[in-house]
């Protein structure tokens, strides 16, 4: 019998309170795409980063080809020809697409030692055609390009590494459908090639669509590893979550009985929202109990959408009322006088303070809810721990307490945190920006009921998703966005996803 | 099952040596100084300690303590001090004012150049670093244009110098206490109230904070002005002290300030700007040029001694965090 490519033998990762990983065990091929799902915090990421080289196991061995390997840094796991887009991926701003592509690989050199730019460039190319982006050009600067090209530009970039096996983690993430097509057929031609391909997502459809083999991880162990074809979707959401109660997300509608919001009175008006160039003349209301929906393609104004009626961003027209009052908001501090919340879309950057503990982070937006005395801007810690501890138990958080370090949570009880944060406050408007992007199936249910709690206590929902399949199972109401207009109101029996693709793409077919 | 209760232990001793290892340092460095030198431990070095640089030293620091933590600089405070010290002299020896308009002339000057910082760097979006630096050179010009660099001197109202005077209480000087007050102020607003909590939000992720409905630039620019304030409150303690104004007074405390502060970061909480750890980076700071003094070392010596030990410092918290 030949060696794996890659063995990995019961690695173990202990993080203090939490066994991250529990002796893993599998393997992997040449030409083999194995997918690799699991609940946040399942362990998924933690065999990432021992792979890369990010962190160490207390025990356990890799082995690739054979060959036991000691990853003590991520050069030496670029080096063996692993090769990694991670979820929240790192490019190097102020460089260009093609410096991006073979940085830290070496560039070419002219006799000087000076860089060949010309080769440079004439190398990315070859990628860049490899992967369908010959669009790009690979002198310019990576910051220009959309989020869904500088991931392609990450593939190139284990492309060019030579690697041997690649590893992505939910590369899918804000991606448009014929981008995912495309996507797949690099891959499949890069198994074909040989290349062994780990891919972590929380589509299962994806999962279906693309792997050979399925590795399920839970509570950090794996629970099931074989064939992807042996597998139907029920019974894949089962290994995931441990038991069959898992609801699919195409019958949820019917199966809740969701139907148009009974109230007739308005919580949130925006009338004529503008933003020149972004936000043309959006107009929207949402009634008591209302969850809308709001559907589009990456690009469509969705978040500015919401970023201006939270007032993140300084709007140039339109009039926001709340209960029929109209509101002024010009920062997000009036939009929370006025009762509207926003769960931003990129928890890491706008949503945590990675130095502030589980704690520090739960009761930021609520301090004066935790005073002592009420007219006295002194916080007190035992009411915010309490609050926490309500939070923690409230959203069933993972977490040892409210002195966990959040850098430490998974990235779906980070979001979860992220939630936590405005439940304490008083809020008639919830705007939940991509709320389960990166979130495992039993997670996502959660959230879903967290959203309906909210709804059936009278408050006003404003759900964003690109998952139109989540958008049908969850609202009462669906507009669609393109370009920065509305271009769609979908009520009742019309809230498909066939209608709302029909919709996203009813305005750029036309032109 | 051993394995991992020495792992326990060790992360124990890992976080201990985090939050302590400074206090172990400066113990056992009080002990060796003691033992070494007969004079070290004695009522007078310890009142040299804390009557001379100290009090100065540390209001500078707790002002920057404040910016730190929400990841601006400020390079203009010790000019900021200096222009305070003069202005007040000038006014009363120049001008025959009283010192009280010098005070407050000092302190219009002093407010006026945290709003200045402040409005510059919080709400037109420019660097800190450089702000503060070319306010500091530009405060100096001032000062030379104004002083032409002469030295005043002469304040004889008892009460102005009493504000600063040797006082009754175990022969510590007036402005010790003040500093003490200074601090206690500094640590209830950071660790106590809301807006400190914002504060270090603000330092940690300021998007997040903005967020999270706090007011960030509004908030920089109120770090700038306590640092300003702070600062002109030095320039007050200094003059009162002598009843003289030295051109560039407090330009030798800029850089031990900012050591002082980030000697702080290494004790109580880790890798982060804290009132107690800069303190004790003052008290450290202060000792360890006393007592390698007191052993006759000169200043040479205790700035390279000074620099070796602010570089193991910031190794060490760097090095626990990791671990941790």
């Amino acid at each position: 019998m030949t060696a794996s490519l890659l063995q990995v033998t019961e690695i173990t990762k202990q993080y203090p309170g939490v066994l991250a990983a529990s002796k893993v065990s599998f393997r992997l091929d040449g030409g083999e795409i194995l997918g690799l799902v699991g609940k946040n915090g399942a362990g998924k990421s933690t065999v990432i980063k021992l792979l890369a080289g990010i962190i160490r196991p207390d025990s356990g061995s890799i082995a690739v080809e054979g060959e036991p390997i000691v990853l003590a840094n991520p050069h030496d796991a670029t080096v063996l020809g692993l090769s990694f887009v991670h979820q929240e991926f790192a490019i190097a701003p102020g460089l260009s697409v093609a410096e991006n592509i073979l940085l830290g690989l070496g560039y070419p050199k002219q006799t000087l030692g000076t860089i060949d730019a010309k080769l440079l460039n004439k190398t990315a190319r070859l990628m860049l055609q490899e992967i369908g982006l010959s669009s790009v050009d690979p002198s310019s600067q990576i910051d220009g390009l959309s989020i869904a090209e500088q991931r392609m530009v990450m593939i190139a970039r284990g492309l060019a590494a030579k690697a041997r096996v690649l590893v992505l983690d939910e590369p899918t993430a804000s991606l448009t459908n014929s981008e995912v097509t495309n996507l797949f057929r690099v891959l499949r031609k890069l198994a074909e090639l040989g290349t062994a391909i780990i891919y972590v997502s929380h589509r299962l459809d994806e999962i279906f669509a693309i792997t050979d083999r399925v590795v399920v991880m839970r509570d950090g162990q794996v629970k099931y590893d074989g064939e992807t074809k042996k597998l139907d979707r029920a019974k894949l959401i089962e290994h995931i979550i441990g038991d069959a109660s898992g609801v699919d997300i195409e019958h949820r509608r019917a199966a809740r009985g969701i139907t148009a919001a009974k109230s007739e009175t308005d919580v949130l008006t925006v009338r004529n929202l503008q933003l020149n160039g972004v936000i043309e003349d959006v107009s929207l209301s949402i009634k008591h109990g209302e969850i809308l929906g709001v559907a589009g393609l990456v690009g469509a104004g969705r978040t500015e959408l919401a970023r201006l009626i939270f007032g993140a961003d300084r709007r140039d027209g339109g009039t926001i009322l709340v209960n029929g009052q109209a509101v002024t908001i010009i920062s997000p501090r009036d939009a929370m006088k006025a009762g509207i919340v926003l769960l931003p879309e990129d928890r890491r950057h706008q949503g945590l303070v990675m130095n502030f503990d589980l704690r520090e982070n739960i009761t930021l937006p609520s301090l004066d809810k935790n005073r002592r005395i009420r007219w006295l801007p002194l916080p007190n810690k035992s009411n915010e721990i309490a609050a926490t501890n309500v939070a923690i138990a409230a959203l069933s958080i993972k977490a040892s307490g409210p002195k966990h370090p959040i850098a430490w949570l998974s990235g779906g009880n980070q979001q979860k945190v992220v939630l936590g944060k405005w439940l304490a406050r008083a809020a008639s408007v919830f705007i939940f920006d991509e709320p389960t992007h990166g979130v495992d199936v039993g997670t996502k249910e959660e959230i879903y009921q967290l959203m309906e709690r909210l709804a059936q206590a009278g408050n006003a929902i404003l759900f964003i998703s690109s998952e139109f399949p989540e958008l049908v199972g969850v609202c009462n109401r669906v507009i669609v966005m393109t370009e920065g207009r509305l271009v769609g109101n979908l009520c009742g029996e019309d809230v498909t996803e066939s209608k709302m693709l029909d919709l996203c793409f009813s305005i750029s077919s036309v032109k | 099952m051993s394995n991992a209760a020495s792992t326990t232990i060790r992360n124990r001793g890992v976080a201990f040596t985090a939050q302590f290892g400074l206090l172990v340092v400066f113990g056992f460095l009080i002990i060796l100084f003691t033992t070494q030198s007969s004079f070290f431990f004695t009522a007078d070095t310890l009142r040299t300690i804390i009557n001379i640089e100290i009090a100065p030293m540390l209001i500078f620091a707790m002002g920057l303590t404040v910016v730190l933590v929400m990841g601006d600089f400020d390079l203009s405070f010790a000019a900021t001090g200096g222009l305070a010290a003069y202005t007040i002299a000038a006014m009363v020896i120049n001008h025959n004012f009283h010192w009280a308009i010098g005070v407050i002339l000092a302190l219009i000057t002093g407010i006026a150049v945290g709003i200045i910082n402040g409005y510059l760097v919080a709400y037109r979006n420019t660097s800190s670093f450089v702000i503060t630096l070319a306010m500091s050179t530009l405060l100096f010009g001032f000062e030379q244009i104004w002083s032409d660099q002469k030295v005043i001197q002469g304040i004889e109202n008892q009460f102005f110098l009493n504000l600063n005077s040797i006082s009754g209480l175990w022969n510590i000087r007036v402005g010790v206490f003040i500093a003490f007050l200074v601090i206690v102020g500094t640590w209830i607003l950071l660790d106590k109230t809301e807006l400190g909590r914002f504060m270090y939000a603000v330092g940690g992720n300021p998007e997040a904070a903005r967020l999270a409905g706090i007011n960030v630039k509004r908030l920089r620019l109120i770090g700038f002005v306590v640092v300003a304030i702070l600062s002109v409150l030095v320039g007050i303690l200094g003059v009162a002290q002598s009843g003289t104004s030295i051109p560039r007074q407090f330009d030798g405390l800029l850089l031990p300030a900012y050591a002082a502060v980030f000697l702080g970061t290494s004790v109580f909480k880790p890798g982060k700007f804290n009132v107690g750890g800069t303190v004790i980076g003052c008290l450290f700071l202060r000792t360890i040029k006393v007592g390698l003094l007191s052993w006759g070392l000169d200043t040479a010596w205790i700035n390279i001694t000074q620099g070796l030990i602010l570089v193991l410092a910031v190794l060490l918290g760097k090095l626990v965090q990791s671990k941790s």
